[in-house]
């Protein structure tokens, strides 16, 4: 008799629950097509409910570890499964008025639904084999949903590129996995550690395969120079697809690299450690340069995105208790600013007369003052992009640089103050073209006078993005909470 | 009661955003009742407050409470914390009540304005700053009150932004804070390089440990604020033109609050001033020359508001004298007499100005008394307060900062009392110069053709500005009662506990000598105005023409201060500021190097873009030779 | 006895080297889908390869996981593909670049 492996159901409640959503909703909505869309919000935003609900419920409680040890549920888990389910809520919010939710809101709910439960497995795994299955879970999801606008080629074109580019990011994770694998016998990360510590930390194997793990969690990331794919996607995903991507999907790669790094790999930190540092300085720069130079705002938050990418590194690099715990702050908070950004784009978009809504940097032009709230909003989220106070980018940005500095990395600070007093450059750039009077945009009034969900949306954010910055205490104990689980080399 | 006081600091923030979200969508006088209520309610929050507090023991009377830690990085936190005691109570009361009665007054001030709505919503953001001025307790949170104190008054002063004296004077009042606030945030950094802390417990704690010079310098560089704030030489240029902006702000912040930041600093800080007295000896002799200096000028000055300015730099200088020699509950005890009765006094000139559409020079008025009985009426009551007339308000109070000066019997104590005692002489010469000269005498030419017209139609005013006056005459007439020199002590018990170290409390005695003292010389000072200028002689021109021609003509260019800056700085700084733009900055930006950094970067950035051409193998070829290349690195390295 | 570890690295490096110049040179997109697959299973046999190396059978049970998730794989690619075909896209990606920059 096969035996199966003892699995703790509550642990895995909130994935379990976002499946069994969304296959629920498939089929049900394949019954009611009238009300598809009626539906998809109530089915999509319950699943995400009581997900959040099992996920705060064991919040604080003692790491339970199921699955055969290859999925462990601890405070980090549940942070990013919390902070990724809260963003997919708002993707369907914003999506509510969108033509093409109409038609197709159960499919595209499900795989928001998928995607949501794929990344709440990479974030509680604690093997390559785990985390090469959520891996794909939410990645596939997500190329459909890059690709979901109908109406646009561009749409297509990015979910075709996500696939080729991310598949082959994939494979060469797994790749390094397996060569891991050969080189201590397990997939397990403590497995490896352990395996690791003992002798052979300088075998070529294990060189190939760190580097391997390394360039494949770095693509998912977006680092330079496995970026590539980042502007693209970004530019041609719907909008509310592209928010949720740039947080939650970075958070997520993130919390698997730190996991991997910290707790797998920590016998071989003179391999990763430069690897990771250069990346570092070439991403915060080269980010920032090219949105330098860019007219599309959403390309421009996207290459920005890159930028960012580089200041988390530097968390995981520095990764003292302190350094992580800004680590994961800093990555939830530029969820909430990245979601709420691409918010306000969408209304700009939809405000747009001709058919083809891009976001230009002439296209914005003056639109400040038809739609004062939303451009308002959109300077708060481009100053915490900057890391301005009294914003939560500012709290996370002096987390992570001030820890750097203490633990001996000061150069890694400096970079990162370069890098956003360059950005400084382009985010004024947008603010200045929403409120110039002096040539009138294309926008003209808004077709409609209010914002639909994207109102609730902007204010989350907003809120959220504010309150993190003024009284940033309560979210970073809460960060630190999570981050506490993730094991410190130094 | 702590939430209560939260609750006042929360409601003006409160009304701010409101009426900023829904400012255009309710009606001007609705805004205006609205922003009023707030403060009602925060006044009735700090009125309750207070009572709580001094329901308990003396002993517990200080309540420091942290609400959240904002930063905490090794030893080093700062949160928003809250101090409460019985000199937090003071200022609450103050700046709740005077500020409620100036948000009356201001619907019926600013009645025809469209802008009204952005008056109060600023009104409000002012009291809130204000409030989180004297409720911190620690300095980080009152740097930022500070600031946002200074950024209020700009914004106040700058009000009717289409009249250029007004913006020229925000922003010079704006520059001036910033030099005041550059002074406290150095000394907050000393503070903590010596003491390791930022909060006021701490540092008081840690006081007795600093050297008198450490305590000196950190101590100095706190009053370089409070003289910017509170308009004391040498920071004192600003007050005078902020005259530009609308009466109610003159009286709100040039009168009862904003000015009096820089007592309420000292007093509140007065066991780190205890440590370095060569500082408050040299606070009391700023003061009295300040209030002489301030006399003198106001003697020659012929706009209305102007003299009351000068005069509020002059008592203002009384309580620097007060807190100086360590009386603080005497120089707080004026702080709380002057809010009365300068409030009134702006809000009453407000009233005649509004009478004559605007006219504020005095030449041009002239007997006012029967056509606005009633303003004259409460003037009256707040000219002998401000002179110092027993038993108003002000007697009491300016006479208690000169009983602690005699009492305290050393040569700046002599120094203050005879120049305090000048002072209150020019006081009764300035003040009732500016009554006689508006309400008595002939009616001007220009008031004979205005004022019947507008008394016919208007009244004295509407009642939302006789009704403030009204009741402010009362406290200026009463408020001195609360302090009667061995009768009642309220003032001086309340305050006692705020300095561990004692403060200085002369007799029943010698403060019943000085008052009586005091009253003649201010009764003397209003004889000779009474000689010169109210009866029919040309005594104004007289002095002008005469042999005191020099004088009077410095008196009249303020001492020459404002030359002095500008000609030291404001000229100097155009000056290099467009070299540098003619002939360092423009060349420069067309200088190769310079520009070719600019190019540089963009050609990288758009090296980036261009290998980012859309073609999926292109991305697919970087991604290979990112592989090759960390799997090299790596390799090469391992 | 048998084949030694090295020989299946280096196939399996050969394949995986084959599938990458597939997708770095051709421009159909389903020449690369399936250039794709030719890299998966190269990881395939390494899988496998350490597997016997190793002991145990996680290798292998991964490699079948890898299996089943590259056919999925496969379903989404083509499936945007179709969905190419279906508005009428040129199926070349050197002519997919509207998104560049």
């Amino acid at each position: 008799m096969i035996q199966g492996p003892s699995v703790d159901w509550i642990a895995i409640a909130p994935e379990v629950a976002l499946i069994v959503g969304a296959f629920g909703l498939l089929l049900l909505a394949t019954f009611a097509r009238a009300y598809e869309r009626g539906l998809s919000i109530v089915v999509g935003l319950g699943a995400l409910a009581v997900s959040v609900a099992f996920s705060v419920a064991a919040w604080g409680n003692a790491p339970v570890v199921t699955m055969a040890d290859a999925f462990r549920v601890d405070d980090l888990t549940e942070l990013v499964r919390i902070t990724v389910a809260i963003m997919a809520a708002l993707v369907i919010l914003l999506s509510v008025g969108w033509a093409r939710f109409r038609e197709h809101g159960s499919e595209f709910t499900a795989l928001l639904l998928l995607v949501c439960a794929g990344m709440g497995v990479v974030a509680g795994s604690t093997s390559f084999v785990t985390l090469f299955v959520g891996l794909e879970l939410f990645s596939l999801s997500l190329y459909v949903l890059c690709a979901f606008d109908g109406k646009s080629r561009a749409s297509l074109e990015a979910g075709f590129k996500y696939l080729v580019l991310g598949t082959i990011g994939s494979i060469v994770l797994v790749y390094g996995a397996a060569f891991l694998y050969g080189a201590t016998g397990s997939f397990m990360y403590g497995g490896v550690a352990a395996s690791l510590a003992e002798g052979g930390s300088h075998d070529s194997i294990v060189t190939l395969g760190t580097a391997l793990v390394l360039i494949g969690l770095l693509f998912k990331v977006g680092a330079m120079p496995f970026h590539m794919w980042v502007p693209d996607v970004y530019e041609g995903a719907p909008t509310q697809v592209t928010g949720f991507m740039a947080g939650a999907t970075k958070l997520v790669a993130f919390v698997a690299l730190a996991r991997i790094v910290l707790e797998a790999l920590p016998a071989v930190e003179h391999l990763w450690s430069p690897v990771l540092i250069i990346a570092a300085v070439v991403t915060i720069i080269g980010g920032n340069i090219a949105a330098l130079v860019q007219t599309n705002v959403k390309r421009m938050i996207a290459w920005s995105s890159v930028g960012a990418a580089g200041y988390a590194l530097i968390g995981i690099i520095v990764n003292g208790s302190d350094g992580l715990r800004g680590l994961v702050f800093y990555l939830a908070a530029y969820a909430f600013t990245a979601m709420g950004a691409f918010a306000v784009i969408a209304v700009f978009e939809r405000d747009q007369v001709r058919e083809k809504g891009y976001a230009t940097l002439d296209g914005m032009r003056g639109w400040g003052f038809s739609r004062p709230f939303a451009a308002m909003a959109m300077v708060v989220f481009l100053l915490a992009f900057a890391g301005f106070p009294p914003t939560a980018g500012f709290i996370g940005k002096f987390v992570v640089s001030g820890t750097a500095v203490t633990h001996g990395y000061a150069y890694l600070a400096i970079i990162g103050a370069i890098g956003s007093v360059i950005g400084l450059g382009y985010y004024l750039r947008v603010i200045l073209s929403m409120y110039d009077r002096s040539r009138k945009s294309d926008v003209g009034l808004p077709a409609s006078p209010g914002l639909g969900g994207a109102t609730l949306v902007i204010l989350i954010c907003l809120a959220v993005v504010l309150l993190g910055g003024i009284v940033p205490g309560i979210l970073l104990d809460w960060s630190g909470q999570a981050s506490a689980f993730l094991a410190v080399v130094k | 009661m702590t939430e209560l006081v939260w609750i006042t600091l929360a409601l003006p923030i409160v009304g701010v955003v409101v009426l900023a979200l829904l400012g255009m969508k309710l009606p001007a006088r609705g805004a205006g009742w609205f922003a009023s209520l707030i403060m009602l309610v925060a006044f009735g929050c700090a009125a309750i407050a207070t009572i709580l507090l001094a329901s308990r023991p003396e002993e517990e009377r200080q309540v420091v409470q942290v609400a959240w830690t904002w930063l905490s990085a090794g030893n080093f936190s700062v949160g928003l914390d809250l101090w409460f005691d019985e000199l937090t109570a003071v200022m609450l009361l103050i700046i709740t009540g005077v500020g409620f009665l100036i948000h009356v007054y201001s619907i019926g001030y600013m009645k025809d304005d469209p802008q009204s709505r952005r008056f109060m919503a600023y009104l409000n953001l002012f009291v809130f700053s204000m409030l989180l001025l004297v409720l911190s307790a620690n300095l980080v949170l009152l740097l930022a009150g500070w600031g946002l104190v200074g950024l209020s008054s700009y914004l106040l002063i700058g009000f009717w932004h289409n009249k250029p004296k007004a913006i020229k004077a925000a922003k010079k009042a704006f520059i001036m804070n910033a030099i005041g606030d550059v002074g406290i945030a150095i000394g907050a950094f000393l503070l903590f390089v010596d003491l390791g802390t930022l909060t006021y417990s701490g540092i008081f704690a840690g006081a007795a440990s600093l050297s008198e010079t450490q305590a000196s310098i950190a101590c100095l560089l706190l009053l370089v604020g409070a003289l910017a704030k509170s308009a004391q030489l040498p920071l004192h240029t600003w007050l005078p033109d902020a005259m530009e902006g609308p009466t109610p702000i003159s009286a709100l912040i040039h009168a009862a609050t904003m000015v009096t930041a820089g007592v309420y600093l000292i007093a509140r800080f007065n066991p780190l001033f205890h440590q370095a007295p060569k500082v408050l000896d040299l606070i009391v002799i700023i003061g009295v020359v300040g209030l002489l200096m301030a006399g003198l000028i106001a003697l020659v000055q012929t706009d209305i508001k102007r003299i009351i300015a000068f005069s509020t730099m002059s008592q203002i200088a009384y309580m620097f004298v007060g807190v100086g020699l360590m009386s603080y509950w005497s120089g707080v005890f004026h702080l709380f007499t002057h809010a009365f009765f300068k409030a009134l006094l702006f809000l009453g000139a407000g009233l005649v100005i509004h009478a004559l559409h605007g006219e504020q020079d005095i030449r041009n008025m002239g007997g006012l008394r029967k056509q606005l009985p009633k303003v004259y009426f409460c003037m009256m009551i707040g000219a002998l307060a401000l002179s110092g007339i027993f038993p108003f308000s002000g007697g009491f109070s300016k006479d208690a900062i000169l009983a602690s000066a005699l009492s305290v019997d050393t040569p700046i104590g002599w120094i203050a009392y005879i120049g305090g005692l000048a002072g209150a002489l020019l006081t009764g010469i300035y003040t009732f110069r500016l009554m006689f000269m508006v309400f008595h005498r002939r009616m001007s030419p220009y008031a004979e053709n205005v004022i019947p017209h507008s008394v016919k139609h208007h009244g004295e005013g509407p009642s939302t500005m006789l009704w403030p006056v009204y009741i402010l005459s009362i406290g200026a007439a009463f408020a001195g009662l609360l302090q009667i020199p061995g009768v009642t002590h309220v003032f001086l018990s309340w305050l006692e506990p705020i300095s561990p170290f004692g403060m200085v409390e002369p007799s029943a005695g010698q403060e019943w000598l000085t008052t009586l003292i005091g009253t003649v010389v201010g009764l003397t000072g209003i004889a000779i105005a009474y000689h010169l200028y109210a009866r029919e002689n040309t005594a104004p021109e007289l002095i002008r023409n005469g042999n005191a021609r020099l004088i009077h003509r410095a008196l009249e260019r303020r001492l020459y201060w404002d030359d002095l800056y500008e000609w030291t700085f404001e000229r100097p700084l155009q000056w290099a500021s467009s070299f540098l733009n003619r002939d360092v900055d423009s060349p420069a930006f067309r200088w190769a190097p310079l520009d070719g950094l600019g190019q540089l970067t963009a050609f990288f950035g758009r090296s980036f873009t261009v290998i980012e051409n859309g073609i999926v193998r292109m991305y697919a070829l970087v991604f290979a030779l990112g592989i090759g290349a960390v799997i090299l690195f790596l390799l090469v390295r391992g | 006895m048998g084949v030694s570890l090295n020989f299946f690295l280096g196939l399996s490096a050969i394949l995986f080297s084959v599938g990458l110049v597939g997708v770095l040179l051709r421009r159909s997109p389903l020449t690369i889908l399936l250039s794709l697959e030719i890299m998966l299973n190269s990881v395939n046999l390494t899988l496998v390869a350490f597997s016997r190396e190793v002991g145990g059978s996680d290798g292998q049970v991964f490699a079948l996981i890898v299996m089943g998730i590259a056919a999925a794989e496969v379903v989404v690619g083509l499936g945007l593909v179709v969905a190419m075909t279906r508005r009428e896209m040129v199926l070349d990606t050197d002519e997919l670049r509207t998104l560049n920059g």
